[in-house]
Order: C-alpha cells, then sequence, then structure tokens
C-alpha cells in the first residue's frame, strides 16, 4: 500500500518462551512505530496458539538455568508474559498466521487454535504477503 | 477533578494531559504504552512519563522522530530515572 510503513514479518519456530518472549518484543516494538507486523506461526512454537495450555515448563536447554531469573522479571512486572503480549500484539492490528505444513504434522486442528490466529496458510502465501517486509526467523 | 500539571519547557508554558508511570518496564514496554496512552488524547495533548530502562532515551527520540510526534524534554534524575515530555501532533 503507498505510505505504508515496512512491515515486520516473524516466522516463529522454536517453542522456548524466552524466545517467543523476544519475538514480541520485536512485534511490539515494531507496531508501536506504526509498522504492520505478522506472525507466522510454525513447529514448536505452536503450542503458544494453543487454546488453554500453560507455556513455562517450554524453556531450551540454554534458557533453563535462567528460568527463576525470567519468573523474577515477570513477578515484578519488568517482563510481560507471552500470552498478554499476543493479546497487545492483536489490540494494535499485528496478524497472526499458523503455518499449514506444521498444523499437518502435529496434528492440529482449526478448533484446537487460540482466537488470536486470524488464518491459516502456507509459505508461498506468507512469503507474497511479506515480500516488502524485514523477515525474521525465530 | 485532578488538576493538569502545568510546567514551562524552554520559555513554553505546557499542559500536562497524562501522567504515566513506565520505571521498572522493560523495553519496548514503556514504547508501547506511550503510542497507546497518546492515541487517546487529543491533537497538541501533552505526557508525561517516566522510565528508567536505559535504552527508553534513544527509545523515545527514535519513536518521537518517527511517528511524528514532538519531544518536548527529556531529563534524568540522580536515581537513573529518565521524565519525558511527548506532544501529540
Amino acid at each position: 500500500m503507498p505510505g505504508e510503513k515496512k512491515g515486520l514479518g516473524i516466522i516463529f519456530h522454536s517453542g522456548s518462551y524466552d524466545r517467543l518472549q523476544h519475538g514480541f518484543s520485536l512485534a511490539l516494538a515494531a507496531l508501536a512505530l506504526g509498522r504492520p507486523v505478522r506472525l507466522f506461526f510454525t513447529y514448536w512454537a505452536f503450542r503458544y496458539l494453543k487454546r488453554g495450555e500453560e507455556s513455562w515448563s517450554h524453556l531450551d536447554s540454554e534458557a533453563r538455568d535462567y528460568q527463576p531469573v525470567l519468573q523474577k522479571g515477570l513477578e515484578k512486572g519488568h517482563l510481560e508474559s507471552v500470552p498478554e503480549m499476543l493479546s497487545q500484539i492483536k489490540v494494535m492490528g499485528g496478524k497472526c498466521y499458523a503455518c499449514t505444513h506444521s498444523m499437518g504434522l502435529l496434528n492440529i486442528t482449526r478448533d484446537e487454535l487460540a482466537e488470536a490466529v486470524d488464518r491459516s496458510m502456507g509459505l508461498t502465501a506468507f512469503l507474497t504477503e511479506t515480500a516488502e517486509d524485514q523477515i525474521l526467523f525465530i | 477533578m485532578e488538576q493538569m500539571k502545568e510546567l514551562e519547557i524552554d520559555g513554553e508554558k505546557i499542559k500536562v494531559s497524562s501522567r504515566m508511570d513506565a520505571v521498572g518496564l522493560f523495553c519496548p514496554i514503556p514504547i508501547v504504552k506511550l503510542k497507546t496512552v497518546l492515541e487517546k488524547l487529543g491533537p497538541k495533548e501533552v505526557i508525561e512519563i517516566l522510565a528508567d530502562d536505559p535504552g527508553f532515551p534513544d527509545d523515545v527520540i527514535a519513536w518521537c522522530k518517527e511517528t511524528n510526534h514532538r519531544l518536548l524534554s527529556l531529563t534524568q534524575d540522580g536515581e537513573g530515572t529518565f521524565t519525558v515530555y511527548v506532544e501529540n501532533p
């Protein structure tokens, strides 16, 4: 769209809480700057899109030692939780897409997905939609 | 009704419409909150925001430039807390 700021597209692959936290921070910063944001959830990141899922236990080995630090940051209000950040991303107009390949692989159906998901799509559609954007892989 | 805080910045009289304490909040939340509150204010209204995230000064300067907001003042106290005044376009 003419005059629209450069978008940010983020492909989430990792299911580690700290990586989602960081990716959502990037999304929020971009949204605060008025940039359109499109998030593409794949593989292990899917656990954050499943209704009613508790995600604290999912930290990769490199992050696990820091769980107390992250927990404390959350309790003290320094950080916002991943579900809160996703909510905020949606309020600010960010789009959330679920990867159809991963859904097939992990046997996830549309009704298992959280409200936050706008639609599911494949890579070709995602890459086309984000052709002018800055893309990150997390 | 809460009295609007008034102050002078560079000889200009400023009325603060909203005050926000973002002390203790890490990047990017202070900027997200700044945007969210300013969206609810009218043209030329001013927000006072407090933050202590070390990246906040650069972030707020960049954000104001990118989104056409006027950064009226940025100061830091002895404890490392920044006080910033931002005006809506």
